[in-house]
């Protein structure tokens, strides 16, 4: 059961966009752009996801690592064939350069973007960094949307058009990009996640990935919540999944990552699997299928990390072979 | 026992009536009568070294047998704050918290003889357990 | 208030260098009451200076000193002499005392002994608590009285992130999250429908990016002519 926000009307024209718009089950997939400025690092992981997922997220400096822009990663993959969406903080950028950054990135042919608030830099290896902080995420997602639908910056330059300037730049091109948002169904406080995703919507996201899924019946009760609101039918959720081969790797993000949700049925069934690998493939698409059953819930994010070879088996177990196609699509 | 470089401060409920009954267990110490044990400020300890102290003692009740309440377990406290505040001048000064009654002269022979024995920071520490 | 930190002893022996006068003074005012720069921590400094001279063979002589507030110039005048005396003054004021002081003493060293840190109160005794961050331009009155400037590790004027969990903040599971107490707190007042709106993007004009910023309130303030001109 696939949601189908109002309008068919293509509105960027991504490949992403044409998936979700044509009513079929989307496939996202992630990766993290080298510590490096070595470009091979990502065309080396190209023919894991071509083919096997409609777009792919490219993280900016996730857990304030420094690594190779998201934007310059997006480029690389793009030239290669392979859609990118990248994931915007708002943690080391102004509006300025946010609005540079997203005008370059668009002019790089780039058609999709994740907005998210970035994890705080505590976490990195420039914990001394300052903050900037300027926008939120949510403010950020109303931006991309303004860029777009309103060709106006944040500063309202171009609405109305200057009487000197009547031919101004920013009031004529629009910035084509399809703007996505992040949601956690299981964080704190938990009434109030489908609120902000309904902030989130009305602030113009046109797609939403969500945290890491593992708990089913708690996504069941997020979505449902989310129906209530009809707001499965105004945005595009895809649900996150993230494989793993070790019960360690959920028990670490039971106890540390915040915000997740991990039943102790899985790390049980990981503990005693004979093939881990194996197993953890086998979560990954029972997950992709229970969520694909939920009412409102558009597509998959697969999010492996350090693990991207596992994505083409995991697609194609998951029954979501072969990837759609449109006419006049980038080969 | 003790030379006129070691800086007492006592409690005036506990070991300054000690002291008066057995004044030779302090010996040539100076003495300073305090209210209460938590009256010590690391400010105290610190002017006391700053003026050529090489030990400093805080003659404390019992633990929970303090008139104040908690005297002897915010004297540790203090202590710590003072021996932290000492360690960052270099300076290396023994700082001691003892604990007796009014009626337990033995009490206080032991601890003074501890704290004479002791390194300085263990001694705060075990009692800080 | 505002709230300071006392610099290590290393940090403040490094600024003074080899002067051998040194004045340490003390501010009675918000530094006292937080513990940080009142005449008891510029004795305990003074101290460490004196200790610390002693066990590294030098030869320096400090003195102790207070005034009742070192944010206002008629109280600075006070500091003429120890100032004529001292080769440095180590200002145990918060950095509006220690910014004051050099401004009128313009000829004399006056280094910070303070970290200066943060607006706050007093939580319970021995613990204080960021409470504003002087952006300029207050949203208490959207936010139930909490500032999410200063009180949200990223300055999120709509949230929670998606790191908040069990009420507490992902960056120091020591801190509450302040969108989770947002929202408790406006919800109690039967206000939790005032979060549905979306806070646009916040002018930062007002706020600390635009070089020193000043009030003037017009009918009191006489410009001096002969420094404008």
């Amino acid at each position: 059961m696939v949601a189908q926000p109002a309008s068919d009307e293509l509105k960027v024209g991504s490949n992403l966009e044409k998936v979700l718009r044509s009513g079929q089950f989307a496939v996202c997939g992630e990766m993290a752009p080298p510590q490096t400025c070595n470009g091979d690092f990502l065309r080396r992981k190209i023919d894991i996801f071509k083919g096997n997922v409609d777009a792919c997220n490219l993280t900016d400096n996730q857990m304030a690592i420094v690594r190779m822009s998201s934007i310059a990663a997006a480029k690389i993959i793009l030239d290669e064939g392979l859609e990118p969406i990248i994931q915007m903080t708002v943690r080391d950028r102004n509006r300025i350069a946010v609005q540079a950054d997203l005008l370059g990135a668009a002019g790089l042919g780039i058609r999709n973007v994740l907005c998210i608030s970035g994890d705080h830099m505590s976490f990195g290896n420039h914990p001394s960094a300052k903050a900037v902080y300027d926008l939120d995420s949510l403010q950020l997602v109303h931006l991309v949307r303004q860029m777009r639908e309103e060709c106006m910056l944040v500063s309202g330059e171009g609405t109305p058009p200057k009487p000197s300037k009547p031919d101004a730049p920013w009031n004529k091109v629009p910035t084509p990009l399809f703007t996505g948002a992040a949601s956690n169904p299981f964080g704190d406080p938990a009434e109030f996640r489908v609120v902000r995703l309904a902030k989130k919507v009305a602030a113009g996201a046109d797609f939403i990935q969500t945290q890491a899924i593992y708990d089913i019946p708690r996504l069941e009760q997020f979505m449902s919540q989310v129906r209530d609101r009809g707001l499965h039918e105004k945005v595009f959720i895809i649900g996150g999944v993230l494989p793993v081969r070790s019960p360690r790797a959920l028990t670490y993000m039971r106890d540390e990552v915040p915000g997740m949700s991990i039943p102790e049925e899985l790390v049980q069934r990981m503990e005693s699997a004979e093939d881990r690998e194996e197993e953890g493939i086998n979560i990954c698409v029972e997950l992709i299928e229970q969520i694909r059953g939920i009412e409102g819930m558009a597509g998959v994010h697969i999010m492996p990390p350090m693990w991207e070879k596992v994505v083409p088996e995991v697609v194609s177990r998951a029954g979501l072979l072969p990837r759609p196609t449109f006419e006049g699509s980038r080969e | 026992m003790f030379g006129r470089d070691v800086v007492t401060f006592v409690c005036r409920n506990s070991v300054a009536l000690l002291d008066e009954e057995s004044p030779e267990l302090l010996g040539e110490a100076v003495r300073i009568v305090v209210p209460c044990a938590a009256r010590v400020d690391a400010l105290h300890v610190l002017r006391a070294v700053e003026r050529g102290a090489t030990m400093v003692i805080i003659g404390a009740c019992p633990i929970g047998n303090c008139r104040s309440v908690t005297g002897p377990e915010e004297a540790e406290e203090r202590l710590a704050r003072a021996k932290a505040l000492l360690d960052e001048t270099g300076a290396s000064a023994r700082l001691h918290v003892v604990r007796a009654a009014a009626n337990a002269p033995r009490d206080l022979e032991d601890a003074l003889e501890k704290a004479m024995g002791d390194a300085p920071a263990s001694d705060t520490e075990e009692a800080a357990r | 208030m505002i709230v300071a930190d006392r610099k290590s002893l290393d940090d403040i022996v490094d600024m003074i260098g080899d002067a051998d006068k040194v004045v340490v003074s003390a501010c009675n005012a918000c530094v006292t009451v937080c513990l940080a720069g009142g005449r008891r921590e510029a004795g305990i400094l003074a101290s460490q200076l004196r200790i610390h001279a002693k066990e590294h063979g030098k030869d320096i002589e400090v003195r102790e000193h207070s005034l009742a507030r070192h944010c206002d110039a008629e109280f600075l005048s006070d500091l003429d002499e120890e100032l004529e005396w001292a080769d440095v003054m180590i200002s145990m004021a918060c950095g509006v005392g220690v910014n004051l002081a050099s401004e009128l003493h313009p000829k004399h060293r006056i280094v910070p002994g303070l970290n200066t840190t943060f607006y706050g109160a007093t939580d319970a005794p021995g613990r204080w608590l960021e409470m504003c961050g002087g952006c300029g331009d207050c949203v208490l009155h959207k936010t139930g009285g909490i500032c999410p400037i200063v009180r949200c590790a990223k300055s999120i004027l709509n949230g929670p992130c998606g790191g908040s969990q069990d009420g507490k903040c992902e960056v120091d599971p020591e801190t509450p999250c302040a969108w989770q107490e947002i929202i408790e707190r406006l919800e109690a007042q039967g206000r939790g429908d005032d979060l549905i709106a979306v806070e646009p993007a916040k002018d930062w004009t007002t706020s600390f990016s635009g070089g020193r910023r000043r009030r003037v309130v017009e009918e009191i303030y006489e410009e001096d002519e002969e420094a404008s001109a």
